[in-house]
Order: structure tokens, then sequence, then C-alpha cells
């Protein structure tokens, strides 16, 4: 199979990209390894936050339905249930696991890998535990499968995902007993802690889970106070009788595709752990190869889609469907667009990063 | 760095490891050099078989069985680490009446040659290994051969090297060697000169451009390998499985030749500069190896090839492994691939790797195994002994380089 552009991700940033590079036309195939496209979109039932133009007050859902539209009208190839097994001849070709078992060569001029991010575990006696699951696969569980995982809750993590998935928690008919955080000081944005503790659920700082117990499943927790060398104080532990424990301590980007394709990667702790470095146009170290989203830094949705749409203008130049100058003026937009959300101050760590790996990736 | 040396080593993986450790017995002032890292090559990516149904009689099997010898020793008393050996058998496995008349010839010519070689009908196979494919006829077995984790055997010699004060020096690159009246005067790296009156080629399929600092021609060529590990699985396989090289038009000589791994040589003696043979489509040159590691995530091999020291895996090499490996253990048909990637075995003509002394004063050679793991610890025993103690090598005519020139 041939196609001019592969993308390895349908997440906000693999849409985005296929979306730009297609309106130029360009051809392009996505192949994802989920049942359907959309990445961690379509259970984002909440607001984003923002100005108008990066799509504030939108739903991630909504967002997901309108950037699937216009693959649709675009002819954007996407295959669902596909596995990517590994990456060859410098990102020209990939080889594929299709839905049906069978194995098939994708040959491509331009690959964007836009795999996203993977939830970090966190182990503890009893992390193994039946009822122990990330927020991430919680919110999944709940928004797109309809399933609450548990009726009592313990949210480890008070970052934005924490917070949020435990107001939706709340929302679905399940009681937080506790969100915790090891940090003296609530991780996420003023406006969605607030809004859970309005709703009664108590936020413990400096505290961390010790354990989890249970013969089969879940049955409760020990949590106690820590001190400013992290660790716990004698006699602060206190047990909770809960059924299940949300894990909500950050994401790492997937790079291993990028690394398996010889993609020169870098560890940048602002940016969730070993990222592959990239150029503004998110050119990976192997030329022909984008990066775009959560794989080359968490952030959020927006910056992902920016970045999806850059590393899209970046393909459709490089495989001459877009003039120079066009291409520049369209890429400066999308950067003051990154900018500005880059900005705010919450996202000055993941400005931080993106600076040094940008840096980095010019001294190599 | 050091300035100066006994013997310095130039390779990083299981032969120069080897050498360092038993070197470092006799004397302190060695150096290894190392381009990249401890095993980061050929000895970090092999399947780690310790084989003696394989080996071919005189030098071959004598280093194979040498080793088989001195492994347990070393495990209970100089490596610190575990480096997962196991001796539980090694078994190839046929699919064909053809393969089963070359299997009984090899295994009675073998079994003359005094190793222990059984020819294992169907059931006794699947006794010894449930889940392999009712479609196998048989399988050729020694008891005697073992595996390891050869990046781990790599860097447990390394270690206990350094415990023996070998200066080992890793992202060290040799640029050239200075020799005077044909004899080796010093080492120039990209971090600087050592003084030596002792050089050992360790570095593999890097042997020849070693060689050429010299002047000296060593016929010594990368042969491309390609595999890939699997997921874990629940544990289905207790041993290493190798398949044969033999198809099904083959006559019953090549047949024969491809069971006893001798090398398809013309009569005459090798030359230098003879190239590795064309060899044709890569779905003729496939060889089945299945290994279980001890995490049962499963080690899939390989095709061959003779494409320079180009490391890229292909689409085309791994669907050919994925469905020979699927053919043998049919369980592989539902797990995933976790990562793949190349390697290469540094290759001779006849198959026999060049080690021992050369026409350049203090030059020696270790390099072109094919067999690493398993002539490693005995080949280093004995270049100890040459360098130390004027030994000669066992066998070590049937090694020399001077078998292509004389």
């Amino acid at each position: 199979m041939e196609t001019e552009l592969a993308i390895v991700g349908s997440g906000p940033a693999g849409l985005a990209a296929a979306i730009e590079a297609a309106k130029t036309g360009v051809k392009v195939t996505i192949i994802d390894e989920n049942p359907r496209p959309g990445g961690q979109l379509f259970k984002q039932i909440h607001k984003f936050f923002g100005s108008e133009k990066h799509k504030a007050g939108i739903r991630g859902i909504d967002i997901g339905h309108e950037l699937l539209e216009q693959c649709e009208k675009l002819n954007v190839q996407i295959f669902l249930r596909t596995e990517v097994w590994a990456v060859f001849d410098n990102g020209k070709a990939l080889g594929l696991k299709h839905a049906n078992n069978t194995t098939e060569k994708l040959n491509t001029r331009k690959l964007i890998l836009a795999t996203g991010a993977i939830e970090n575990p966190l182990a503890f006696p009893g992390w193994t535990l039946p009822g122990v699951l990330g927020a991430g696969a919680t919110q999944t569980l709940m928004n797109l499968h309809r399933v609450l995982p548990g009726q009592r809750v313990l949210m480890v993590g008070t970052g934005n995902v924490g917070l949020i998935v435990s107001y939706q928690l709340l929302q679905a008919g399940a009681d937080v007993v506790a969100a915790i955080d090891i940090l003296p000081q609530i991780g996420g944005w003023g406006v969605h802690a607030s809004k859970i503790r309005r709703l009664g659920i108590p936020i413990l700082t400096s505290h961390t889970i010790k354990e989890a117990f249970g013969n089969n499943e879940v049955k409760g927790a020990v949590i106690a106070r820590v001190g400013q060398d992290n660790k716990v104080i004698p006699e602060t532990e206190r047990t909770l009788e809960i059924d299940t424990i949300c894990i909500a301590v950050g994401l790492s980007p997937m790079a291993e595709l990028a690394q398996s394709a010889g993609c020169q990667t870098i560890h940048i702790a602002e940016l969730g752990g070993w990222t592959p470095m990239h150029n503004k146009r998110m050119e990976t170290t192997i030329k022909g190869i984008y990066v775009a989203g959560d794989v080359c830094g968490v952030e959020e949705a927006s910056t992902a889609m920016e970045e999806g749409k850059i590393s899209g203008i970046a393909a459709a130049e490089s495989l001459g469907y877009l003039q120079r100058g066009k291409a520049k003026e369209l890429m400066k937009e999308r950067q003051e667009s990154l900018n500005a959300l880059r900005a705010g101050p919450f996202a000055t760590q993941s400005k931080l990063g993106k600076e040094k790996l940008i840096e980095r990736f010019h001294k190599c | 760095m050091k300035r100066c040396a006994d013997v310095v080593i130039i390779g990083g993986g299981i032969i120069g490891c080897t050498a360092a450790y038993f070197l470092s017995k006799y004397t302190r002032d060695v150096v290894l050099l190392e381009r990249k890292g401890i095993a980061s090559e050929a000895s970090g990516a092999n399947y780690g078989m310790i084989w003696e149904q394989t080996r071919q009689p005189g030098y071959d099997l004598t280093m194979a069985r040498r080793s088989l010898e001195l492994y347990p020793t070393l495990i209970n008393e100089v490596f610190d680490t575990d480096i997962e050996y196991e001796k539980k058998g090694g078994m190839t496995v046929f699919f064909t009446e053809l393969e089963r008349t070359a299997a009984e010839i090899v295994t009675r010519s073998k079994q003359s040659q005094g190793i222990p070689l059984q020819l294992l009908g169907a059931p006794e196979v699947r006794e010894l290994e449930p889940a392999l494919s009712e479609e196998i006829m048989g399988a050729v077995y020694c008891h005697e051969d073992a595996q390891l984790n050869p990046m781990l055997t790599t860097i447990a010699f390394a270690r206990a090297a350094r415990k023996g004060g070998v200066a080992i020096y890793t992202d060290t690159e040799v640029l050239s060697i200075r020799t005077h009246n044909q004899s080796v005067q010093s080492v120039i790296t990209n971090r600087g000169e050592i003084k030596t009156s002792i050089v050992l080629n360790a570095a593999g399929s890097w042997a020849s451009q070693i060689g050429d600092m010299v002047g000296l021609k060593i016929p010594v060529y990368p042969h491309k390998l390609q595999s890939f590990v699997t997921e874990q699985i629940p544990h289905v396989l207790n041993r290493v499985i190798q398949g044969t090289q033999i198809h099904r038009d083959s006559s019953l000589e090549e047949a024969v030749q491809g069971f006893s791994y001798t090398r398809n040589v013309s009569a005459e003696r090798p030359r230098i500069g003879q190239q590795p043979f064309h060899q044709g489509a890569l779905a003729d040159n496939t060889m089945l190896y299945i290994k279980p590691t001890v995490s049962d995530n499963i080690v899939c091999g390989t095709t061959f090839e003779f494409v320079g020291h180009d490391k890229n895996t292909s689409y085309e090499s791994l669907t050919l492994i994925a469905a020979n490996a699927k053919k043998t253990l049919p369980q592989l048909k539902d797990v995933h691939i976790i990562r793949s990637w190349a390697n290469f075995d540094p290759w001779t003509v006849d198959g026999i790797p060049i080690v021992g002394e050369t026409e350049i004063g203090g030059f020696i050679i270790a390099a072109g195994h094919g067999t690493a793991m398993s002539h490693g610890p005995a080949t280093a025993e004995a270049l100890a002994e040459l360098i130390v103690h004027g030994k000669p090598i066992p066998f070590g005519e049937q090694a020399s380089i001077t078998r292509f020139t004389d």
C-alpha cells in the first residue's frame, strides 16, 4: 500500500495534522490501534479553557466530532484497530497489523508520529490489586464505556487530570473520599480544585498512599502525611474504606516508535520524560519523520492540535503541495497561537521544556 | 586515560571482554577500547546459544567444549551477576522426509566424532516441547547444549575484568595503529595514544577495518541477521529451537550440508579477497531460531544478508521470520512483537574464526566468530596462554590467518 503522508495516532494532534496536510492535496493515511478515532478527545466531556480561537468553551467530545467530520470531507483514510509494529527505512515504510490479523507494508513519503502519552504507574504495597487504576483509564471507562469502576474512590494526585476526573466521578454518582497529593500544594488549576472542594471532596496535600489492602480487590487504603523530605510522618496514618484507587501522577510520552525508528530522544522532566528531539517544524532528527502532541512533551489537547497543524504544514511543504512562502506564513500563525497557549502561568514548565528540546535539536 | 599498557584489546564484545578477564589473571596492565559501549553490537543482539551439536571437529569443537566446561565455574566463582545460563539441551527441528534422511546421516557422523546427538521422532519432540507444531517430523537433539543471556554474559566478563584491574574505555574509537619494523608500537584513539607492544583485534565484524590500520587484509565480513522479540507470554517453550537451511528441492548432499552446518565452500583453499557469495532470494536465506528468555519473551530470527554494515530491519525479513516462527510454534500466532533489530555475525568463508598471531609483530587477531558466545571463554583462555606463556593455541593452524595465504 502507498501513501504520501502516514500519521500514527488519531488523537487531536494526528487529526489536526491530517486536516492541515489534506487541505493542500496531500494523500493522508492515519493508523490507530483503537476501535475508534479521536484519542482521548471523546472522553473529555468538560469544556476547554483558554481563548476562543483555541476552542475554549467547547468540550473535547465536540472537538473530536468536528475534526473527524473534516477528515471525512478531505478523504483522509483512517485504519482503526490497526497496529504499527515497526518503522522501516527511516520512516519511509511501516509494518501494519490490521484488525483481521493480516500484516501489510505501508510505503509512505513522510511520517508523523502522534502517538500520545501513557499514564505513569505508582508502586506501593497492593498496587496490583483489582480496583487500582489510572485516572485516565477511569475516565475512559466512565465517559466512553459508561461503566463506573467503583463507589468509594481515593484519588492519588491533584493535577488537572486528578481534579477533573474526581469531579466527573461525582457527576457519575461515585463518592470521592479524598484527593491526595504528596506535594505541599495542589498541582492543577484553582478553578478545578475549588469546584470539587465546594462539592465536599477533601483535598489533602503533603499526603501519600502507604498501601492498598484487600484479598481479591481493593477494600481500603492507608494514607499518611509526609514531611518536607517526602517521608511518612509516623502516627499520621489513616485508614480509608474504599473500593477504588485512581492514580493521577502524570503522563509520559509514548516515544517507543520514534525511538525504534532511530529518532534521537532526550530526557526533559518538564515534558514528562524521554522525548524525541524536534525543531520548530516538528521534524525529528530523521528527515521526513515529524512528531506532534504528547509524544514530544505532555501538554494539553489545544497545544497538541497546534503542533499537529505545524507538522501537517511542514509535511505538505516538503511534499511540494505548499509554496515555501505560504507555508512560512501559515506556520508563523500556528507558532504565534502556540506561544499564546504557552504564555499562561500553568504552561511555564512546558514552555521551558520545549525551549530546551528545540535548543538541543539544533546542537546535535 | 592510560598512556601505556602490556596489551591493548580492541572491541568490547564477548571476545574482547573474555580476553580482558583471562589476561587480568596475569597482568594488571591491560586496556580494553570500545567504540560504543560493552556488548553494543553482536554480543548484545544474538541468541546466546552455547551449542555443541553444530560444531565442526577440530578447533571449532575443541573451543566449544572447553567453553561449556568453563561457564559453570565462571558462574560459581567469578560472576557477580546472573547470566541466565541454562543447560537444557538444543533441538534442531525438521518438517520433511529429505530433512529426516539428512538428519540420520548427520547424527551418525557426529556421533562418531563423539558429539552426543540423538535423533528424536515426533512423539519424543512433543514430550520435550509440547507446544511445537504437530507438523514437525522430528528433531536432532543434543543434551549438552546450553543457552545464556549474551548481553548479561558479556557485561559480567567486563565487570570481572575491571575487578582484575583492566582499564576499560568505552566511547573510545581506535583511529590508527602505529607500527615500526613490522611491529606494533602504539594505538591512537580519539582520546589519545597508548603505547603497547601487543594489540588484540577483537573487533568482530569490524576486524577487517582494524586490520587495514596495519596493512593486513582480514577476510571477515558482516553477515546481517534480523531478529525480533515478542511480548511476555505464558511459559510454552523450554529451550532454544533451531530450524534447518534445507529447501524442498535440495539434493541430499546439500541437505546434509545444511544440517551439519559446514559452509558451501569449493574444494579449493579459501583465499583472501574471496567475497561472500551472492545468496539469491531472501526467502532462501532464512534459518529459524526461537529462543525463550527467562522472562518468557520469545526471541525469533533470522534472515541472512550481505549488505555491509547496514543495520536497518526490513518488513520482508521480519514477516518471513514471523511466518517461520509461527509455523514451528503455532501459539505465536496472536502474540505481539515488541522490538526488532539487526546485528552482524562476523562471517568467514569456512565458518571458522581467525585467531592467533600474524605477520605483524604483536598484532593478534581473535575475530570472525559466528559463534562467539560459545567460543569466547575458551578462546580467551588460549589467547592468555599464548600472550603470557607463548603456548600455541590448540588446533591453531585451523584458525590461523595463514590458512588464507599459505
